[in-house]
């Protein structure tokens, strides 16, 4: 079992090295990528350095080109793939037709993966981005249960990277323009969801108000603990007139305790979301689920690890992978 | 091929109205009663026809199809059948894959699946695939497309770049309703409702354009339909339709609401034909959709709720 | 965007709150040396962290230590980065983002041993005002390995050497102190809190019922637009 952990600069890569990554995945400074926050990721400078320290230790790097290039302006997603090329990355992650085609046409021999932006859900999408672009690698969206990822991998011949832990889109990647509607940005065309610079924070009256535009998110009571002004995870007024998490409260994956069930399923990586997290929040995550999947690849129970302090809204879920979330 | 361009642009006028699928739950005889009525009345040139949002709503509708199919191409209509959005489980693929295997009509690919089981046929391509670039619009042709349905997000500009390079090729622009934003695996509905999705007691049918989403302060920002988010504000790109038109763009797609959807149809119609004043046709549309506000922010690059005037 | 006029929560019972009391009589002005040899300290050893920073352009941030009498300003100014230490009543305006929260976690965060969205989510950072321009800041920060002890190793112009000895060692003992700290505090808070708790409760209630009377308005304003719409239709 492979650990993919994040790094949204050089210093969080190093620490999900230390802390026992497998892979470690990346994006360059601009939109190509879906973490495209100001002050984050790598230039080619940075990632050539990053990439001799993880093959020096044995390890792996990723590069997420997983934004949707835009019409008329293809070329810094041409860019940054013959960048990922000519440096030597062990892989690139893409989600868009045309880029998968420039890939495959322009650079055989770069191993590609489907990004979970791609929202390849099932053996016929995921047979056809194999056999037309010959896709390694496929991260599967967060909108399947354990038992039918069991099942899909038993009918496709390329291997899987689920997600683990981190943020939870409840909506199927790739496929959600909440954000654009709400603020014209979204992380197909812009690689941000419910970007900072539409976020704002106020105080009314000892409550933390988020607003992104001009909608009211969230309001959270002092004390309570806070989540991203996700629009997503935000408190809203449905049928009922009363304010509720419609979509889903403030929360994060994790699913750890699900470890042996994910091996059995044959999983082939487990992926930690979080490229715009500190590197207090990579060495945590990378540490533990390094411990876990040592332990359950031992067949020892996997130790229980209390990851709260990191959590959205200090709370987590198994999401999807569960039936009954749905 | 600088021919076939000039043709469009000279048939510009003739540009097509489509009936996308109705995307709520409404009755299935409801919906038949509906078709029956487009058949007869509506000025619309193509009706896609099948269950997009949910797989659960599928079999009240399915035994219907046939009948209200044939209606349509009696009239005249060139008929659509729609494929599901997010196909995940089992009972799903296998669906797809009779649909894909037996449908006499021609088929609308919602989700890449279809569109590698529709590979080298003749198809259309949904506006549930990403298609953001001149690369992939190119890619789907090669694959089959016949006509492509560009997602609701892009901008006008990205709109036109894409119109110039199709090479006269037939795209498809969604024009009128509230527009899908987001696809869950998880119910909104049933979830609003405090239940299940496996137990959701189709509580999604008391919502025939959606159930209504308020932020905290009151204001009114999104719908929920079952599995999908929709738009609070409906689409209205009646101001930009001609344009668009111009620019090569060969069918506009109208999503079904629970209004007058002829009188609609005919403003469409009236304004592509240039029948009609614009301003007189925005007049009678704000009069017919009384539940919500316009928008038509995503057309013009900005926020999707806004309305550019 | 920020009235200091207002205290927009209640200051952390901290043990650095103590020592704030302890150096009110220590003007911030005082202090301006040490902040200044901070920044060109850092510049040297953390490049990275001000290139990441120059695509701020031009923003000024107030971090304000809720536990200290003192806040300090960084701002941006055509890609330099300036810094300087105020007393807390100085004039606060003119700031895109104000950040707070206690001293010893916002040196945490400075030295990236702790998640700044975690901070965030557990309510003891708080963001105001330009929370991209924050954003920025924090991903600067955090692409550096900052170690505070390096920073201020060498010796600061006035001040002895074993500055830093001592800091260190101040420093252990804060932390072992806050735990007590946080004990005092919750009993001496607790009734008050309990006591705004109600407060915040009835306004919460005040607000619900205005939200029902809106919608009820609007309610009755769109009948009363339908009944007048079929008025007309049957003239």
């Amino acid at each position: 079992m492979e650990l993919v952990c994040p790094a949204g600069t050089p210093a969080s890569l190093r620490a999900a090295l230390d802390a026992g990554a497998d892979v470690v995945y990346v994006g360059f400074r601009d939109e190509t990528n879906a973490r495209n926050f100001p002050g984050l990721n790598f230039s080619p400078e940075e990632l050539e350095e990053s990439l001799k320290k993880a093959h020096d230790m044995g390890r792996q790097i990723y590069v997420a080109i997983n934004t949707y290039p835009q019409a008329g302006n293809l070329e810094p997603w041409y860019k940054a793939v013959d960048t990922a090329a000519r440096i030597g990355v062990d892989a690139v992650i893409l989600a868009d037709i045309g880029l998968l085609n420039y890939a495959k046409r322009q650079h055989p021999g770069l191993r590609r993966h489907l990004s979970v932006q791609a929202s390849a859900s099932n053996p016929e999408a995921i047979n056809f981005y194999r056999s037309a672009f010959d896709v390694q690698r496929v991260v599967l969206p967060r909108v399947l249960t354990v038992r039918e990822i069991a099942e899909l991998i038993e009918e496709i011949d390329v291997e899987t990277e689920v997600f683990a832990f981190g943020g939870m889109c409840v909506m199927a990647e790739g496929r959600c323009s909440l954000s654009s509607y709400a603020t014209g940005k979204s992380p197909n065309m812009n690689g941000v969801c419910s970007p900072a610079s539409h976020v704002e924070y106020e105080q009314r009256r000892g409550k933390l108000v988020s607003k992104l535009g001009e909608f009211t998110i969230n309001s959270f009571p002092n004390e309570e603990a806070a989540g991203y002004p996700t629009l997503c995870k935000g408190r809203f007024v449905g049928h009922t007139g009363d304010p509720s998490y419609l979509f889903e409260e403030p929360t994060s994956l994790n699913v750890m305790m699900m470890m042996p069930e994910l091996i059995q399923a044959g999983v082939k990586a487990l992926k930690i979301e979080g490229r715009q997290r500190g590197k207090a929040y990579v060495h945590q995550v990378v540490s533990g689920y390094r411990k876990a999947i040592d332990a359950a690849m031992k067949g020892e129970p996997v130790p229980f690890m209390d990851m709260g302090n990191i959590t959205e809204g200090t709370r987590s879920t198994a999401g999807a992978y569960e039936k009954n979330w749905r | 091929m600088s021919s076939q361009a000039m043709n469009s642009r000279a048939t510009s006028s003739k540009a097509k109205l489509t009936l996308g699928p109705v995307l709520y739950n409404w009755p299935a005889e409801q919906r038949r009663d509906f078709y029956f009525q487009i058949a007869d009345e509506a000025p619309v040139d193509v009706v896609y026809i099948g269950e997009v949002t949910c797989s659960k709503r599928a079999p009240f509708l399915t035994p219907f199809i046939p009948e209200i199919c044939d209606r349509l191409e009696q009239a005249g209509k060139e008929v659509v059948i729609s494929t599901l959005s997010l196909v995940m489980s089992k009972r799903e693929r296998k669906e797809q894959h009779e649909l894909v295997q037996d449908s006499p009509w021609a088929l609308e690919a919602n989700d890449l699946s279809a569109i590698g089981l529709l590979k080298g046929r003749e198809h259309i391509v949904g506006p549930f695939v990403n298609v953001y670039n001149e690369d992939t619009l190119d890619y789907f042709y090669e694959n089959g497309a016949q006509r492509i349905v560009l997602p609701c997000e892009l901008s006008g500009k990205a709109i036109e770049r894409l119109l110039s390079s199709n090479k006269g090729r037939e795209v498809e622009i969604q024009a009128f309703g509230r527009v899908p934003l987001a696809l869950s695996a998880r119910c909104y509905h049933a979830r609003s409702h405090g239940l299940s999705k496996d137990g959701c007691r189709y509580v999604c049918e008391q919502d025939p354009d959606g159930m209504n989403v308020e932020t905290l302060d009151g204001e009114a920002f999104l719908a929920v339909n079952g599995t999908q988010t929709m738009s609070y504000t409906v689409n209205n790109l009646l101001g930009e339709i001609n344009d668009l038109s111009k620019l090569g763009a060969t069918h506009f797609r109208l999503w079904p609401q629970q209004v007058d959807m002829i009188r609609v149809i005919e403003i469409y119609r009236a304004q592509l034909d240039g029948a009609i004043a614009y301003d007189a046709g925005q007049e009678t549309l704000s009069e017919l959709v009384d539940f919500a506000p316009f928008s038509n922010g995503f057309y013009h690059g900005v926020e999707g709720n806004r309305l550019v005037e | 965007m920020y009235d200091k006029n207002v205290p927009s929560r209640v200051l952390p019972f901290t043990p650095m709150l103590f020592a704030g009391f302890m150096m009110r009589p220590v003007p911030a002005f005082s202090l301006k040396p040490i902040v200044k040899h901070v920044l060109t300290r850092m510049k040297k050893l953390y490049p990275e962290i001000f290139s990441r920073l120059a695509v701020l352009g031009n923003t000024s941030f107030l971090i304000d230590p809720t536990d200290l009498p003192y806040c300090f300003c960084l701002s941006v100014k055509e890609g330099e980065t300036h810094i300087d230490i105020w007393d807390d009543d100085s004039d606060r305006s003119g700031f895109q983002a104000v950040i707070s929260g206690p001293m010893l976690d916002l040196i945490k965060l400075l030295e990236g041993r702790v998640d700044g969205d975690a901070l965030f989510f557990s309510r003891t950072l708080n963001v105001e005002g330009d929370t991209e321009a924050v954003l920025t800041l924090r991903n600067a920060v955090d692409s550096a390995d900052v170690a505070l002890a390096d920073v201020i190793g060498v010796p600061v112009p006035f001040m002895k050497p074993g500055f830093d000895k001592l800091f260190s060692k101040v420093g252990s003992l804060f932390g072992n102190l806050e735990k007590d700290f946080v004990t005092v505090q919750r009993s001496v808070l607790h009734p008050i809190a309990r006591h705004m708790g109600e407060v915040d409760k009835e306004l919460d209630r005040s607000a619900d019922r205005m939200r029902k009377i809106d919608k009820e308005l609007v309610r009755i304003k769109t009948s009363l637009k339908k009944s007048q719409q079929s008025v007309e239709r049957g003239r």
